[in-house]
């Protein structure tokens, strides 16, 4: 062979050999990590996938008919009209899981149902800031999540009220909790039959709803939840970034500290001025493993916290999350969980969870939509105190992990304390609990808007009616403590009750009231019986009817006695 | 005759020359005095929101109409003899307990009644007694009432 040719292909071989590692270089370069890329998931996955997205379609696309209807049925009226009221009634019949509506017409005069949670909502920023403009893209608005005080994190669907004459007459807003939103079966975090957790965004990097509810409002670009080793969960970032796909990424497991790999296929529904990311996740997880404290005393755990709260006003908040992070500091113990908020809810210090220092929790949720954090906080602007609670315990339905907590205010900025579970194993919850609290209170309101205060008084006082004779309790108080009715005890009617406590000397009704005066909401507490020696938790549900006074009812829930010595209780 | 001729001309003409400089310096000095005064403003805030005084450590907590307060330590808390409790702006709020202190029994002193009637977001005084017959104020916390 010519040399000359020979040498001419050998220059071209070496120049493509140049091109292709350029080319491999620059490729390596710019490909996105794995799990950047869609991946491939399984029939069964993909086909629930397009299940949640047709089924949230259907049931947003009926929600929104329905309150587009009942506005256009205010056309002709206003909010001071008794027809009004009652059409909002008849709306709220509709969503009986709905937190409450409300129109608010052009000049602002507001109607709602119930009459006294939503004023409190309607008066954040994000209402106030609604006008006929809001409306020029999207003929339904979906807002949220937004803080209310009586249900965590809300969701609002909101639609304009026009009057006859086409002008702008405000809006009508119907306010649900984010789980009835997608139809979520309550208590388990998986989409209907399938072990699939469920989860949704939206492309803002919102999160709207998630089986964690203390997950439920934090933004994925700026909560350092997310944003810690972002590289671990590249493609949850994708889940916002892009309409659909399928990923892999690093994140937690409910409940968990370690991050493990979770597949997810998601799909956009584009619905009132909102992309939302519906999101299925599929991941391995180890059996449920519940740490019970081995030897679990109470009277140690509150002697510590108040060690902590003696430090803490010695040495300020620094030095004392300092000494609280530190594994042999002076706060250490394997039977509880240690930990500082500031009094919004935002975790200063977890040694045990590290991960959510820096998270607001107000939103964190016990079973029975109990708000724990909120209790504490609530338990806080008392002096402190015991705090009991039921958290839910991740991928086993209806079981919860009964505990106690024990919180001390530093000062009006924030606070200390410890929990641990103080039964040996778990308990299982009926979630109708709850519901039957909530709709005895409504139909305790429903009399009172018909009837008037003192009729509706007299129905609670009335042994023969059906609604008292039912197996929960009824009690109407006013605001400085006097019961106004309560068919059981009788004796105690027109007598001022802020005297009363739980067997912890906890302030039951003063702080059943300071719950009604934010909006209402729940209440744990409890009753010992001297004779057995046994406790029994009391879910109470409390409702303002006006700004004097609300309507409470309570019902039984667990018993069980303390053993002495052992100082926890089975 | 000359200096009182010189002596504006140079008065302004230094002003002139160095007006820029002694501005920022009034500036800065007039923001270090601010800063200054809102930092002391916090500091005796914080004192007056929530101040422990004599070294003795204390929780107050409401419990019904009672409110109880427990000594949880503070170098001072054994020469502690007696408690004043009083609630800020409502009638009949004060009450005096003896107190004998105990490193273990980590006792609670409850002033039966004297939260009766009062409602609302109050302040909540705690004076102590000390074994040489002074007193002083050792806890000043806000308490909701209902």
């Amino acid at each position: 062979m010519d040399t000359r040719l020979l040498l001419g292909l050998v220059l071209i071989i070496a120049v493509i050999c140049v091109v292709a590692v350029a080319v491999s270089v620059v490729h390596v370069h710019s490909s996105p990590p794995p799990s950047s890329q869609n991946v491939t998931v399984s029939d069964d996955f993909v086909a629930m996938s397009e299940d949640l997205y047709h089924s949230v379609n259907v049931s947003l696309t009926a929600f929104g008919f329905e309150v587009q209807s009942a506005a256009k049925n205010l056309s002709s009226l206003t909010p001071q009209d008794n027809s009004a009221k009652n059409m909002l009634h008849e709306l709220y019949k509709i969503f009986p899981e709905s937190t409450g509506v409300a129109w608010v017409d052009a000049n602002g005069t507001t109607v709602t149902y119930p009459m006294f949670n939503q004023p409190m909502l309607l008066a954040s920023p994000e209402f106030k800031s609604i006008t006929e403009e809001s409306f020029a893209e999207n003929d339904i608005l979906l807002m949220g999540p937004v803080y209310s005080n009586t249900y965590g994190m809300v969701l609002c669907l909101i639609v304009p009220v026009y009057s006859r004459d086409g002008t702008y007459n405000g809006y009508l807003c119907v306010t649900q909790t984010p789980n009835v939103l997608i139809n979520e079966t309550p208590g388990t975090p998986f989409y209907k039959n399938t072990t699939y957790e469920l989860w949704v965004g939206n492309n803002n990097g919102d999160v709207l709803y998630h089986p964690d509810s203390s997950y439920i409002g934090t933004n994925y670009y700026i909560n350092p939840r997310y944003q810690q080793q972002v590289e671990l969960h590249y493609g949850l970032g994708r889940v916002f970034a892009e309409p659909e796909g399928t990923a892999v990424y690093q994140f937690y497991p409910l409940g968990g500290s370690d991050r493990v790999n979770k597949t997810v296929i998601w799909k956009t529904l584009s619905f009132g001025g909102q992309d939302l990311r519906l999101v299925l996740a599929d991941y391995p997880r180890d059996p449920v493993d519940i740490t019970f404290p081995p030897n679990p005393n109470v009277d140690k755990m509150i002697s510590d916290v108040q060690q902590m709260a003696a430090y803490a006003k010695r040495n300020g908040q620094i030095a004392t999350l300092s000494a609280m992070s530190n594994p042999n500091g002076l706060f250490t113990d394997e039977n509880y969980e240690i930990f500082a908020y500031t009094m919004d809810g935002t975790v200063l210090s977890m040694p045990s969870r590290e991960y959510l220092v820096g998270e607001n929790r107000i939103n964190h949720k016990g079973v029975w939509g109990l708000t724990i954090i909120q209790n504490m906080i609530n338990r806080c602007l008392q002096g402190g105190g015991y705090v009991h609670y039921y958290d839910a315990v991740p991928y086993l339905d209806y079981q919860a992990v009964f505990g106690v907590a024990y919180v001390l205010p530093i000062d009006e900025n924030w606070c200390v304390g410890a929990q641990m579970p103080i039964l040996n194993h778990t308990v299982t919850y009926d979630i109708r609990d709850r519901y039957t609290l909530v709709r005895t209170v409504q139909a305790v309101q429903d009399y009172i808007a018909t009837y008037g205060k003192e009729a509706a008084l007299a129905m609670i006082m009335d042994p023969s009616d059906e609604l008292t004779s039912g197996e929960d309790h009824i009690f109407a108080v006013d605001y400085n403590g006097i019961l106004l009715a309560d068919e059981t005890n009788p004796q105690m009617v027109g007598k001022d009750i802020f005297y009363l406590t739980d067997p912890h000397g906890t302030s039951v009704i003063r702080e059943i009231v300071m719950v009604a005066k934010q909006g209402g909401g729940y209440v744990l507490t409890e009753t010992a019986d001297s004779t057995t020696g046994a406790y029994t938790m009391i879910l109470v549900y409390v409702q303002p009817v006006d700004d004097e006074w609300c309507v409470v009812s309570s019902t039984p829930l667990d018993s069980f006695v303390v053993i002495e010595g052992e100082g926890h209780h089975e | 005759m000359n200096d009182t001729i010189i002596f504006p001309q140079a008065f302004l003409g230094k002003k002139s020359a160095s007006s820029g400089f002694s501005s920022l310096i009034g500036i800065l000095l007039v923001i270090g005095i601010v800063i200054g005064l809102v930092i002391v403003g916090i500091f005796a805030m914080g004192e007056i929101v929530d101040t422990s005084y004599g070294n003795v450590d204390v929780t107050v907590h409401l419990s019904g109409n009672d409110v109880v307060v427990s000594i949880i330590g503070g170098e001072d808390a054994p020469r502690v003899t007696g408690l004043h409790v009083y609630i800020d702006g409502a009638p009949e709020t004060t009450s005096a307990a003896n107190y004998q202190y105990s490193i273990t029994s980590r006792q609670q002193i409850m002033f039966n009644g004297i939260a009766l009637g009062v409602v609302g977001s109050r302040f909540v005084v705690v004076e102590a007694i000390f074994d040489d017959g002074t007193t002083t104020v050792i806890d000043y916390s806000r308490l909701q009432f209902n």
